[in-house]
């Protein structure tokens, strides 16, 4: 039994990174903005099929100049983000700040709807399978059973994301600005913050890191239609247990979920399904405002 | 001059005749759709005893789910035939689970009631997809039905006792929700979606009126995937558990707003109409038609589709007073 630990460890790290670069994105613009948005499961697949255009329009082109794929990993992400975050904040979401949240997240929900006919119209509905970059970096032996590197640079590229968060909102300006929005933003405004930049600059962020999070595993998928209909209720899932708006708690629920799913394809396959949204059940149960959610203060 | 009706009641009893009448009005392709539209209407009513707390549900598709597969699984292992005995059974599976989940679901608000119903759904789709014995994500089908001991000669699954059948119930239940609302009960709740904290303290039970609400909707939404198994004969896990279809439940309820009792009915009418013909005439962008709809409805029509009744009542009550003058 417990000789394939290590493996269920690597898994469940990797499943966890993919996790935390989606959700991560989701997490930011809640804790920001309090916009739970569902759009971002087609922000995930629009940067996933801009890597599989490009890399497919790449491999075509040119046999050489290889290493050109892992450029196009941030660089679809930033194409795709900016022109959609600038498209969905500007025209869309505008219009209905202040209103309840429960509207916001449907507002979403219709651009979630408008994004999955616009990716048939523009990409077409057969699958797309950008496996080069993958390939390319080859298996490495891990206790006697070979192991995607690609894979393993996931790990490492969510682990720098989050440094990079944690750094930015400890230590410079600009994070200390970001909590005093997030606290609250009309004393942080009538404080002379700039808070509708702030707006737009976290949703370019939490949109790039969708992009990013869909660039990035692309390579590890088929990119067909309705992949950000999964992945959203996935990160849905662990956003919710890690508490809304926290970025270290979103790492820590992907984790979590991470791990338990990873167990329950390894003993109990029957539950892969059903095992993410039971822990999901389980940790608000137990904390009903997420593992690192603050409780908040009920006026009278 | 006591009037027998009021106006919300006498709305209520026009649309019902209506929609009686329009099985010999309307063309034979839109029955279909009006009885789609109830069975998804009694959802969305379900979601709008919710609302008017303040909570919104994402996953009640669990309970349209259940009342469905309870109706298939009552029927194929059962042998259970008469449809009035189905629904029966359904209404008392889905208030058991609503009563049970009732529990767990009644100490969150906001968008982690919306997150923790979304859960429980998704962890039901799972159940059903990765158990084969109830028919996996292929589901379940039934076959011919009787009503209260009448059988159809027709083979067509849809006539005339199915439609003020289906007609009748839905708008059983929504008289009776319409009388719950005006009782003191259901007006003590709008209280808890101003101020939970006052509400309290004025000696409401929040948890318990939370509690009840939510096992209210629960029925419907169990009685609303009940009606739409008897209607189509088909249940399956993706169609009715999987978190698109909550959105769509949410999505017309919002779009119906909370103002009248009538208004899920029309509003999912509006939305099974408006789908079909996107589907018809724009059959690859149906879905961005969709989406179009529901944000020019947000952003121009706050209120839902219900607040055009009261436009109406404004109208005929300024009306009124012009002429007493």
């Amino acid at each position: 039994m417990f000789q394939s630990l290590p493996f269920i460890i690597l898994d469940s790290l990797v499943y966890a990174s993919w996790l935390f670069l989606v959700a991560s994105g989701l997490t930011l613009i809640y804790g920001v903005m309090k916009v739970l948005n569902i759009a971002h499961g087609s922000l995930y697949a629009f940067g996933a099929y801009s890597m599989a255009w490009l890399v497919g329009w790449f491999a075509n082109i040119y046999e050489s100049n290889q290493f050109m794929y892992y450029v196009f990993i941030p660089l679809s992400a930033i194409l795709v983000s900016v022109i959609l975050s600038i498209f969905i904040e500007k025209i869309f979401l505008r219009k209905v700040y202040g209103r309840d949240e429960i509207v916001i997240v449907l507002v979403t929900y219709g651009l979630f709807l408008i994004f999955e006919d616009t990716m048939k119209i523009i990409f077409g509905t057969s699958s797309y399978l950008p496996y080069q970059p993958r390939i390319m970096l080859g298996d490495i032996n891990i206790f006697g059973l070979p192991y995607v590197v690609y894979d393993l640079l996931l790990i490492v590229l969510a682990l720098l994301v989050w440094c990079l968060f944690f750094c930015v909102i400890k230590f410079t300006k600009i994070g200390k600005l970001l909590i005093a929005v997030i606290h609250d933003s009309e004393i942080a405004s009538s404080m002379g913050i700039n808070v509708s930049k702030f707006f737009v600059y976290t949703f370019f962020m939490g949109c790039f890191l969708g992009c990013l999070g869909g660039a990035a595993s692309a390579p590890m998928i088929s990119v067909v239609p309705g992949v950000g209909v999964e992945i959203i209720v996935l990160a849905f899932a662990v956003v919710v247990s890690g508490g809304l708006g926290s970025i270290t708690g979103a790492l820590i629920g992907a984790l979590l979920i991470g791990l338990f799913r990873t167990i329950a394809i390894f003993y109990f396959p029957q539950l892969e399904l059903f095992i993410v949204f039971f822990v999901m059940a389980i940790i608000l149960t137990i904390k009903p405002e997420g593992l690192f959610g603050t409780k908040e203060v009920r006026k009278i | 001059m006591q009037k027998i009706l009021n106006f919300k009641e006498s709305i209520i009893l026009i649309c019902f005749i209506s929609l009686m009448s329009s099985w010999f009005i309307l063309p034979d392709w839109s029955l279909n759709i009006v009885c789609l539209a109830c069975c998804n209407g009694l959802v969305v009513l379900g979601l709008l005893v919710l609302m008017r707390a303040g909570l919104i549900s994402f996953g009640h598709g669990l309970y349209y789910c259940l009342g469905g597969y309870t109706v298939a699984i009552a029927y194929n292992f059962l042998n259970v035939k008469d449809a009035f005995i189905l629904l029966s059974i359904a209404i008392i599976f889905g208030g058991l689970l609503s009563y049970l989940l009732g529990f767990f679901v009644r100490k969150f608000r906001g968008i982690f009631f919306a997150m923790m119903n979304l859960a429980l759904s998704m962890i039901l789709f799972g159940i059903i997809v990765k158990s084969v014995s109830l028919g996996s994500t292929d589901g379940f089908g039934i076959k011919e039905l009787t009503y209260f001991g009448y059988k159809s000669s027709e083979q067509i699954r849809l006539h005339i006792v199915s439609y003020f059948f289906i007609i009748s119930v839905t708008f059983i239940c929504i008289f009776l929700v319409s009388k719950y609302i005006k009782s003191p009960i259901g007006k003590m709740v709008l209280a808890i979606k101003d101020n939970e904290i006052r509400a309290n303290y004025l000696g409401i039970n929040v948890s318990k009126q939370i509690h009840n609400i939510y096992l209210i909707s629960g029925v419907l939404a169990s009685l609303g995937g009940a009606l739409m198994v008897i209607l189509v004969g088909h249940v399956t896990p993706e169609d009715t558990a999987y978190w698109t279809k909550s959105g769509e439940f949410v999505f017309v309820a919002i779009l119906s707003g909370i103002i009248h009792v009538i208004a899920p009915l029309i509003g999912s009418l509006f939305f099974e109409f408006i789908r079909t013909f996107a589907l018809y005439l724009f059959p690859n962008t149906w879905q961005m038609t969709i989406g179009i709809i529901l944000i020019l409805g947000i952003i121009y029509l706050p209120e839902g589709i219900g607040s055009i009744f009261n436009k109406i009542k404004n109208i005929k009550n300024a009306f009124r007073s012009k002429k007493s003058l």
